[in-house]
């Protein structure tokens, strides 16, 4: 009987599952504040939140909190993947440069992104600078560790072979490395934009006036717990979608890698 | 290339790092107020506070994501076994699990704030989500891919249940271990922001009053510490690994 109900269950790790998962849990937290009756500051029921997520919505605000929080993610992801990916490469291909690089990843790589907040806040203020750098501190590391690796990776026969039939420079690069590296410099992208959705967020707690990290410790300062829950809320949801988007952009530009759910 | 080119070549990165920052503190130095203090402007800032509370405050942070990790990994341990291995515990806890892994354990520190007051556990609590997370979804692959041969054997020697469940759990030791590490890595994550937000003590707090002051250099001692301090986790484990499941290759990678 488990098969059987094993088949309805979506697959794990995908959009479908977490809206289930959704549900079951709306139960559980309705059923807890009726069964347990507790005040609205510690846990507000599920109505009181939606009402509270209408509310934002009618009025604007969030909106704007959204709109801001997504045009930093834009522009940190932006910037912190576009040098993870070229120096990703220059560290794969250029021996040298590797013996001097890597070392320099390897130390910053524990320098931990969310240490830089109130540094940043002293040298830019609230600004949008400020979100970038920490947004696209937290994507380099990931996206040129996943680059290089991908580049290092590939088949040396698959690079004899081009070269054999007379290919080189950039169409080289273009026909033959791009496609055998992109599953993997898509894994490392993948993994850098939920970094930098969580840095956009952990960026807007300390020094802003604006954005879902914002709404939500400023509601937490008023006390306002279902505003708390809303945020949450969205930001997941935003977390979701854009996984789901790169997971079928990955089907579009690689259909020839496998991918694995948990 | 060997090892002593290697060294040289770490040392050179590490002297041009040194190099770049002061040249950088110069370029941008300006007499008022100190944006870009020098390297040893900041070992001296340094000195300074390891006489007053950065011993404290290491400890603080110490305790948080160490308490953290160890409760969130029994717990993301056992939860991932029963996902691994119960049906039913599949069909109840795994899209819940889908669900809550989106929204990031870091968006809770409010709500933990909310909850605990500010004090040891509103930061705890935030490790323990992030370790919890990591470690259950590792742990639940491993569970769920065995080696079929594996179990086969274990079935025709007549096992125990116990030696049953040791099989079952060295065989996804692999995989825990992988979101063991992964999870120690990013509890100073949560730690940091943690304490950022609910700042009493702790490194993070550390920087955040650097920051209200202005006191640039107070806040590169806090990231240089916290950034020594991951380091030796990082190397601790794989150490403690190697020499306990010397059999398990995964994880050697720096």
């Amino acid at each position: 009987m488990s098969g059987r109900l094993l088949r309805f269950l979506p697959t794990s790790g995908s959009a479908a599952s977490a809206a289930l998962g959704l549900g079951m849990l709306l139960a559980i937290w309705w059923a807890a504040t009726v069964l347990l009756q507790l005040r609205p500051v510690i846990l507000p029921d599920p109505v009181a939140v939606w009402r509270e997520l209408v509310g934002m919505a009618q009025s604007g605000t969030l909106l704007v909190d959204v709109a801001t929080s997504l045009w930093e993610l834009l522009w940190g992801f932006l910037v912190g993947s576009t040098l993870g990916v070229l120096s990703g490469f220059a560290l794969a291909r250029h021996p040298r440069l590797r013996g001097f690089l890597e070392p320099l990843v390897e130390t910053f790589r524990f320098v931990v992104p969310f240490s830089l907040v109130p540094l940043v806040v002293v040298w830019f203020g609230v600004s949008l600078v400020g979100k970038i750098f920490v947004v696209a501190y937290a994507c380099y590391f990931v996206v040129t560790i996943n680059t290089a690796a991908a580049v290092q990776g590939i088949d040396p026969l698959v690079l004899k072979a081009a070269r054999m039939l007379g290919t080189g420079g950039w169409r080289l690069l273009l026909q033959v490395v791009l496609p055998a590296a992109l599953p993997r410099i898509l894994t490392g992208l993948q993994l850098a934009l939920a970094y930098a959705w969580v840095s956009v967020i952990a960026a807007e707690y300390v020094g802003s006036s604006a954005g879902l990290g914002y709404l939500i410790t400023n509601a937490q300062s008023g006390l306002e717990t279902a505003k708390v829950i809303a945020g949450m809320i969205v930001i997941g949801v935003l977390g979701c979608a854009f996984s789901v988007a790169v997971a079928a952009l990955r089907r579009v530009l690689v259909p020839y890698a496998a991918e694995a759910g948990w | 290339m060997k090892p002593g080119g290697a060294t040289v070549q770490r040392l050179a990165a590490f002297a041009a790092v040194l190099c770049g920052w002061t040249l950088l503190s110069w370029a941008l130095h300006s007499p008022r107020l100190e944006l870009f203090p020098t390297p040893w402007q900041v070992a001296i800032r340094m000195a300074e506070l390891a006489r007053t509370e950065l011993g404290g405050d290491i400890v603080a942070s110490i305790a948080e994501a160490f308490g953290g990790w160890v409760i969130g990994a029994v717990l993301g341990i056992l939860v991932g076994a029963l996902i691994g291995r119960v049906t039913l515990a599949r069909l109840l806890l795994r899209p819940v699990i889908d669900f809550l892994r989106f929204i990031s354990p870091l968006a809770w520190v409010p709500l933990a704030i909310l909850w605990f007051g500010i004090g040891y556990w509103s930061k705890a609590s935030i490790i323990v989500l992030i370790s919890f997370f990591t470690v259950v979804v590792n742990t639940a692959h491993g569970m769920s891919t065995i080696d079929a041969d594996t179990a086969k054997a274990g079935r025709s020697l007549r096992l125990g249940w116990s030696q049953r469940l040791e099989v079952v759990l060295m065989s996804a030791m692999p995989d825990i271990l992988v979101g063991l590490r992964y999870a120690l890595g990013a509890a100073w994550g949560g730690v940091v922001l943690s304490e950022l937000v609910a700042g009493d003590t702790g490194l993070g707090a550390l920087e955040i009053y650097g920051g209200q002051s202005f006191d640039v250099a107070q806040i590169m001692v806090g990231m240089v510490v916290l950034a020594v301090l991951g380091y030796a986790a990082n190397r601790g484990f794989m150490a403690l690994q190697r020499r306990l499941f010397p059999w398990i290759v995964a994880n050697w990678a720096p």
